[in-house]
């Protein structure tokens, strides 16, 4: 049967597309661009998605995504990747390609297409980033007295571009919600 | 060179080429991401040796080629291929 158990677990991560034609009326385009999205080691955020998004019902889907230098972004705990799209942003915004004012998702989609016309643009196939939109106190720990934090339950995103057998593996349901 | 260094370079070729535009030149336009139609291979072949061209996606992307296009030419357009193209002239 179609979205039943075995039809998720051998068919999941399903994609999420991104649209620029606004419009049609649709889902919000996913955070960044089209993708198999992940939340990294985070259950929690996984139902509370599920939640808002399946009204009939819906899988949690674990898997050990596989990474390597050269094809994976890391927005989160590279500093040199980090760099690496500030500056790609930067040239394509005055060189007049780009508004100044794009989001992530629309960056990442024209660099993906960029890289089809000039191959070694955009290298990659798996970005990570992170959520700050909420951070609660009790994960805070600060430096000094109020003196700057860090964080320790941060929101991860997972978005593959093009997952193969070596990038995702071991998939398993871990829980499915009331149907 | 590494991949980041590498990707800069492609994207400054990328920039320059996306600015040579040129009203005189034969535009495509990209439509549909997943064309699954007959080859455009053939209808580049006809106009590529007689006039030089330009690409431009729905989104913005551009890059354009001369009269006689260089192999490279040939591996864009094969990319390109996988698209929808609609010629049209300014």
């Amino acid at each position: 049967m179609d979205n039943g158990y075995n039809y998720v677990l051998h068919n999941a991560p399903f994609i999420s597309s991104w649209s620029n034609d606004e419009d049609i009326p649709k889902r919000p385009n996913p955070y960044l661009g089209t993708g198999y999205y992940f939340w990294e080691f985070d259950v929690q955020q996984a139902k509370k998605w599920g939640n808002a998004r399946y009204k009939n019902g819906y899988y949690g889907v674990e898997a050990v995504i596989q990474t390597s230098d050269s094809t994976f972004l890391d927005l989160v705990g590279d500093k040199q990747n980090m760099g690496h799209l500030l500056l790609l942003a930067t040239r394509l915004a005055n060189a007049g390609l780009i508004n100044k004012d794009f989001k992530i998702g629309e960056l990442l989609e024209y660099l993906k297409k960029a890289d089809v016309v000039q191959p070694g643009i955009f290298p990659y196939k798996i970005i990570r980033a992170q959520d700050y939109r909420n951070i609660n106190r009790s994960s805070k720990l600060y430096f000094r007295a109020l003196e700057g934090f860090t964080y320790l339950n941060p929101v991860h995103i997972f978005c593959i571009i093009q997952p193969d057998d070596v990038i995702l593996s071991n998939k398993r349901i871990i829980f499915q919600s009331l149907f | 060179m590494n991949y980041i260094t590498k990707s800069l370079l492609a994207l400054d070729n990328f920039i320059l080429n996306a600015s040579q535009a040129d009203k005189d030149r034969i535009w495509i336009e990209v439509k549909d991401m997943n064309f699954e139609g007959p080859s455009i291979t053939e209808y580049f072949n006809s106009v590529l040796y007689t006039t030089s061209y330009k690409f431009r996606f729905q989104d913005g992307i551009e890059f354009c080629g001369e009269s006689k296009p260089p192999e490279s030419s040939f591996n864009l357009i094969n990319a390109a291929s996988k698209f929808s193209l609609e010629p049209f002239f300014l």
